[in-house]
């Protein structure tokens, strides 16, 4: 009985020696492509699997495209040839950090990179060697699809329908968690659970991509269940919304005025505990009753406007709940065959939206740029630099792999690469040497590949493990016509500390990607945007946006959603040892706090572009204006220096401003008649005011979460 | 400076000396910014990543002198 740890090892052996065996009983040159499709492929189940085979086969067939347009255009014109392949890949780079297929982009630059280098140089065999390329990349992918589906499968679908169900019921807990008030109410533990569900949530989305290649039911209703993953992340945030609301309320004691409260949140609960059951393949016990909240309308005009703004936009907050957990409870039924189906997504355009650039995928861009020019370079001016046209290709394959993953420090790629070249240059010359026929290489091979998958098969080490067998193919030049040279150790013993020395030296230069330096830098960003975005709301209702200040407003909103998801990528890699008084919780909760003021400033916005009364933006504009330039201030402070804003400095001058607006409202809207102020704008101020609120308590909460972290050593320099 | 081109041999493996100094070089050049930050002394450097080139430029520079004769 095989332990099941051997399993994936086993398989990838196999196939790494299947593809081997038919690449050189065709007497195909350079079987190492193959080898590196295998290396490439080995995921853990077969739908990533599966997944990334695709992309890998159909990146390639694109970057042979391409290849054999730039040697085509370009023949003899070694500037403008190198010129346009850099753009490609930093084109390719650019869409390899993006959201969608980064793999298959990634492929497409640095095979275009691999043909560009082998045949350009020889431009007269230049279509075999893509159609060599394009063959042998098939065969690997083909081999280890057939062992992968046929011997041990390993499917998503066990996994994916777990995590399902770990969302359902998280929902449940957080919204119970969430809403509790009174002395019940626990806001340490509904931010916890929160910060549980976001994480299942990205599991979710991954398994899902995986799920849809391997599990037919999945695939099948594929529609629904990306329509349920939007639904869950604005129920979630909805949900984290209601419940800082309602947090806010018991803070100021102000009473909710909802007489049914209580049964909504039972029915909430019943909802919820439907969907868990649906997704564990039982009929749910109840379906959703509609639930009309009731608010003390005497009560509400008891309370000052501030006070009324909270209470408006509570009881919105808390429809909106409705609203979203009935329709996730539908799409749930339609999944699990349980009721009608509906229409599945809405209608997007085919056309992508124009946005501005983003700045890391823009640096990732110039990075790989630079790297290649600065090997091309050397290529050129340098007599016989180690490696050659293969300098140029590793320096354009591994300048893509750093630049996608820039949080990940050179030195954990450069231990296990440098060991696997050592270790494959020992075999290159003490073993190979002594095997002949097919037997004896097949099993060497087989050893070499379980042997290194098995000892780094945790999946983290999952890139060491890819590079390790990707150089022992490489070093090994297996071939029918096997030659033997020191040159080849020799070369790959100098090429790579060489190659490792110019990454270093982009990862430096322009922008220092230290992880710390880093995250202050994406720190300043957002504070940046936030200010941005605030100085944009215009002042006049009537004024329409033009487009560059849509553009600058789209820009910014991605800037804040997206800024804390890449802090969290770069929060995982920071070296405690050099950031004494840095407590890993402390900064997830720093994270927790950016995505809320993210989505309280978003929610501002929304707010003021949907108010157009003119008359109220004229009298309580620029008291409204001194709350926002506060706000502003704020920002530019907490983006230079995270905890300058004192916490009680700001809360006494906030107090002040918004003081001062109460009393103009009350003014205002006593003296105003319904004319000048209806009932739809009044609820439109109120969410505004709300809004303002919001932001500014989130900026409270999140100073006096920065105040837990001890900043001065992020800012000390260091190696 | 030794004017005659020569080669140092390490076996029957013929290398430039100047590899050899610099490969001396980097790595001196990286036991120095380990200890630079291990007593936090890199703190008072502007830009760290330029001082590392310049040691290691200095390294090879006096190896290249004293050492191995480049």
């Amino acid at each position: 009985m095989i332990p099941a740890k051997a399993k994936e090892p086993f398989k990838t052996a196999l196939a790494m020696v299947i593809a081997y065996g038919i690449a050189l009983a065709m007497d195909w040159d350079k079987p190492y492509w193959a080898g590196f499709a295998v290396a490439f492929c080995s995921l853990s189940t077969i739908g990533q699997s599966f997944n990334k085979a695709a992309m890998r086969m159909f990146g390639t067939l694109v970057a042979v495209v391409v290849a054999l347009l730039l040697i085509g255009l370009f023949p003899q014109e070694r500037w403008l040839f190198m010129a346009a392949l850099s753009l490609y890949v930093g084109l390719c780079t650019y869409l390899a950090t993006g959201p969608k297929r980064q793999y298959f982009w990634l492929i497409s630059g640095f095979v275009c990179v691999i043909i560009c280098m082998s045949a350009g140089p020889d431009p007269v065999n230049a279509f075999d060697i893509v159609v060599l390329r394009a063959e042998e990349t098939g065969l690997g992918i083909l081999a280890y699809s057939l062992v992968t589906a046929l011997l041990w499968p390993v499917s998503n679908r066990k996994d994916f329908f777990a995590v399902t169900g770990e969302l359902a019921s998280g929902q449940r807990q957080f919204c119970r968690a969430g809403l509790k008030h009174g002395k019940a109410s626990d806001p340490v533990q509904a931010l916890a659970l929160k910060g549980q569900l976001i994480q299942a949530q990205t599991r979710f989305q991954q398994l899902l991509a995986a799920a849809e290649s391997d599990t037919r039911e999945v695939w099948e209703m594929r529609r629904y269940w990306r329509l349920y993953k939007e639904q869950m992340t604005k129920l979630t945030e909805m949900i984290g919304r209601s419940s800082q609301n309602l947090a806010e309320l018991e803070a100021s004691q102000t009473p909710h005025l909802l007489s049914n409260l209580e049964p909504l949140l039972d029915e909430l609960d019943k909802r919820f505990a439907g969907i868990e059951k649906m997704l564990a393949g039982e009929e749910p016990e109840d379906h959703p009753n509609d639930i009309e909240l009731v608010q003390d309308t005497a009560g509400l005009q008891a309370l000052s406007h501030f006070e009324q703004a909270e209470v408006v936009v509570f009881r919105d907050r808390l429809q909106k709940l409705d609203q979203l957990s009935r329709t996730q409870f539908e799409t749930v039924q339609a999944i699990g065959g349980f009721g009608e189906q509906a229409a599945a997504t809405a209608p997007r355009s085919l056309l992508p939206t124009l946005q501005w650039p983003d700045p890391d995928r823009m640096l990732a861009v110039v990075r790989v740029m630079l790297t290649m020019l600065i090997a091309y370079l050397a290529l050129i001016y340098v007599d016989s630099i180690p490696g050659g046209n293969s300098f140029v290709t590793m320096a354009g394959v591994f300048g893509m792999i750093v630049a996608s993953t820039p949080m990940i420090s050179l030195r954990m790629i450069f231990i296990p690469l440098i060991m696997s070249v050592i270790f494959a240059c020992l075999v290159y010359i003490y073993i190979l040497p002594h095997l002949s026929g097919f037997l004896s290489l097949g099993s060497l091979l087989f050893i070499v590949t379980f042997a290194i998958c098995y000892l780094l098969s945790d999946p983290k080490q999952a890139l060491g493990r890819t590079l390790a067998l990707a150089m022992f193919v490489s070093i090994a030049s297996i071939d029918n016509q096997q030659t033997y040279s020191f040159m080849v150790v020799a070369t790959n013993m100098l090429m790579f500390p060489i190659l490792f020395l110019l990454l270093t030296f982009t990862a430096y230069f322009p922008v220092n990607l230290r992880q710390e330096k880093s995250f202050l830098r994406l720190l300043e960003r957002y504070f940046r945007s936030c200010d941005g975005l605030l100085s944009g709301m215009p002042r006049d209702a009537q004024q329409t946006e033009t487009g560059y200040e849509r553009l600058r407003k789209a820009f910014h909103l991605r800037e804040i959603s997206s800024i804390p998801t890449k802090l969290g990528g770069w929060a995982k890699f920071l070296d405690t040892k050099a950031l004494p008084g840095t407590d890993a919780q402390n900064v997830q909760a720093l994270l927790s706090r950016l995505q809320d003021l993210a989505g309280r400033i978003s929610e501002l916005i929304e707010a003021r572009s949907s108010l157009r009364n003119q008359y109220l933006i004229n009298e309580l504009g620029d008291d409204a204006m001194d709350l926002r330039q506060n706000l502003q201030a704020a920002f530019e402070l907490l983006g230079t220096a995270p905890v300058d804003v004192g916490r009680e400095s700001y809360r006494t001058r906030r107090d002040e401003l918004i003081k001062r607006l109460e009393e103009r409202i009350r003014e205002t809207l006593d003296r105003s008649t319904e004319e000048q102020v209806g009932r739809e704008d009044g609820e439109r101020f109120y969410h505004l005011l709300g809004a303002y609120r919001g932001v500014a308590e989130s900026v409270v909460g999140y100073t006096a979460t920065a105040g837990a972290i001890d900043w001065a050593p992020w800012h000390e320099e260091r190696f | 400076m030794n004017l005659i081109p020569h080669e140092i041999a390490l076996g029957e493996v013929l290398m430039p000396p100047l590899l050899v100094a610099g490969a001396l070089g980097v790595i001196a050049a990286i036991g120095t910014v380990h200890l630079l930050n291990r007593y936090r002394l890199s703190r008072h450097f502007a830009s760290p990543p330029l001082v590392f080139f310049a040691l290691t430029a200095i390294y090879t520079v006096i190896i290249g002198t004293f050492f191995i004769r480049i």
